[in-house]
């Protein structure tokens, strides 16, 4: 279980910075070829912007891997440890029902979109959508876990 | 329509309270409304995947990018020790260092955020080392971090100007002059305290130091420039212009100050993609939530509303900065901008208010809303840095909030502050 955690959290990390100097890459290209060679590309605004749907979504399972997420926690800091652990265990959940729909409705824009085709790149829209329901089972997967911990926080006090 | 969806942000309002991922509760409170409106929920999933599909949004990451590595690069204590020297000599000679390189680091960095948990870090510890209290260290710190999103770059702005339709590049070049008048507004508020506490004063440096500073700040302090050279007469978008300035950075880095290795790249990188994510799962969970407020009508109902209060600009700007200040200080301030803008936006431009006029005024209040309580996130992580508490913090920075007001009060008044540099930039 911790190996395929590992194995897993590196694979995102690794495609976190391969799509972003890709994207980089892109932006940049674009510049010198439009300004410097006089010749632009057709396909570096549309790769750049659908390697940023990807970007996106890994940085927020990375985000959720890291705790980062933005929340107005000024209330929940000063709950009684219990409290907070309960409180904890229901965000989990909530997080697990916005992952299942997340993830199921993703799931459902990928195959409706599977064979439309893209102008300039070679790859159909659904491979894009692909990364919505890949991100909703790592998202899922990290709430498991922290609801995991909050319910042996409940149990066994902190 | 309109009750259900008043219904849902009131609840939405008060879970987020109980400090769920702000993202999770606009996630839900949206598709909440779908099912009760009974609207397919694959536009749950279509609307958010949807929302991150946007070349000029993508100039934000680059700029996050960007200040990373110039963070990474040492840029941030050039850039104090250059202010310090600039004008420490001054009674209170800190506080004015700390807001002039707030200013200085506004022009590396696009986030209020960045500036008090990096720069804040820096300048909090040599403040208490100098023997100011950690509040007043604490307060002209979270005061002068909402400098950096008004001078470019600036995440809000690129962010509202994709939620509003208004030109990036436009509401760049015009965060400048508020920019600077913030500091100078701060910078006389800290002037009467200075003589009222009688705090301390640095000898005046002599030109040889100044130079050196200078000289050590140099390719720093350019990094705003190159940005207004990309973005002059419209040669580069925005995006290409943060692509340019990471590029920029990486050379500052590798080449010119070399404290900086390769090898930092990947650590780097991933922290900017986290906080992409973190930016990202905010705008896109609020663009959800802004397509069913549409869907409900709201916005069309609190226009009619706001139309018939006022036709004058001026009483409605009131009005609009009445508004943002107050959910400013009880809601953060990229999902508020998310959802007010297509509330607020139409009327003003119905009116004929200059769109990056009320794009400034827009952002200005919610970055004075980072530092207001009880839900001020640049006050939270500078009460971190400054290892005091939330309330200290709170208390000492409130004075400092009078000086923004002015310089809010001045951009809605007098529209030329906003309107004019960019006219003369972009040549429109």
């Amino acid at each position: 279980m911790n190996a395929l955690r590992r194995f897993a959290e590196r694979a995102i990390d690794v495609a976190a910075i391969v799509v972003f100097v890709a994207i980089f890459g892109c932006v940049i290209g674009q510049v010198v070829l439009r300004y410097v060679f006089n010749n632009p590309m057709t396909w570096s605004e549309e790769l750049a912007r659908y390697l940023f749907i990807w970007c996106s979504f890994l940085g927020w399972i990375i985000a959720s891997r890291r705790h980062g997420h933005l929340a107005m926690s000024y209330v929940a800091e000063r709950l009684p440890p219990r409290a907070q652990a309960l409180l904890s265990a229901v965000i989990a959940l909530a997080t697990l029902l916005f992952a299942w729909i997340l993830g199921s409705r993703g799931m459902k824009l990928v195959t409706n979109n599977w064979d439309i085709e893209n102008v300039a790149v070679p790859f159909t829209l659904g491979m894009v959508y692909l990364i919505v329901p890949l991100a909703s089972v790592a998202i899922a997967a990290y709430a498991g876990a922290g609801l995991v911990d909050s319910v042996r926080k409940l149990r066994y006090g902190t | 329509m309109i009750t259900t969806m008043l219904v849902i942000l009131a609840v939405w309002f008060v879970v987020l309270f109980l400090g769920p991922p702000i993202w999770l509760a606009m996630g839900l409170a949206g598709w909440a409304f779908l099912q009760i409106a009974g609207i397919p929920d694959i536009a749950l999933a279509q609307r958010i995947a949807k929302s991150a599909d946007s070349f000029p949004l993508l100039a934000a990451p680059l700029f996050i990018l960007m200040g990373n590595i110039m963070n990474s690069a040492g840029i941030t204590q050039r850039i104090f020790r250059f202010a310090t020297v600039c004008v420490g000599w001054m009674r209170g000679g800190l506080c004015h260092a700390n807001i002039v390189a707030s200013v200085f680091f506004a022009g590396t960095s696009g986030s209020a955020v960045a500036d008090a948990g990096g720069l804040g870090t820096i300048e909090i510890q040599a403040m208490v080392d100098e023997g100011y209290s950690p509040d007043l260290a604490a307060a002209v710190t979270a005061s002068s971090a909402t400098i950096g999103p008004i001078i470019p770059p600036s995440l809000p702005m690129i962010i509202y100007g994709v939620s509003a339709e208004a030109s990036i590049g436009a509401l760049f070049i015009a965060g400048v002059i508020p920019g600077v008048l913030m500091a100078g507004a701060l910078m006389l508020m800290v002037r009467a305290i200075a003589i009222r506490l009688k705090l301390p004063r640095h000898p005046f440096p002599g030109f040889g130091d100044l130079w050196r500073a200078l000289r050590e700040a140099f390719w720093a302090l350019l990094t705003p420039l190159i940005l207004f050279a990309g973005l002059f007469g419209g040669v580069f978008t925005p995006t290409e212009a943060a692509a340019i300035a990471v590029a920029y950075a990486l050379v500052l880095g590798l080449a010119i100050y070399r404290e900086f290795e390769l090898a930092d790249l990947p650590k780097i990188i991933l922290d900017t993609v986290e906080t992409t994510g973190v930016v990202m799962a905010l705008v896109m969970t609020a663009s959800l939530m802004a397509y069913c407020l549409s869907l409900s009508q709201v916005p069309q109902a609190a226009g009619a509303f706001l139309t018939g209060l006022t036709d004058s600009p001026l009483v409605y700007l009131m009005i609009v900065n009445v508004i943002l200040l107050v959910v400013g200080c009880f809601m953060e301030a990229i999902a508020a901008m998310l959802i007010l803008v297509p509330i607020l936006v139409p009327t003003a431009m119905k009116l004929g208010i200059d769109p990056t006029q009320f794009g400034l005024i827009f952002v200005l209040n919610l970055m004075i809303g980072t530092i207001t309580p009880p839900v001020g996130i640049v006050l939270y992580v500078t009460a971190k840095v400054a290892g005091i508490s939330f309330e200290r913090v709170t208390r000492a920075t409130m004075p400092f909030l009078v000086p923004l007001l002015v310089v809010l009060a001045a951009i809605t008044v007098w529209p030329p502050l906003t309107t004019w540099l960019p006219r003369v930039v972009l040549g429109r």
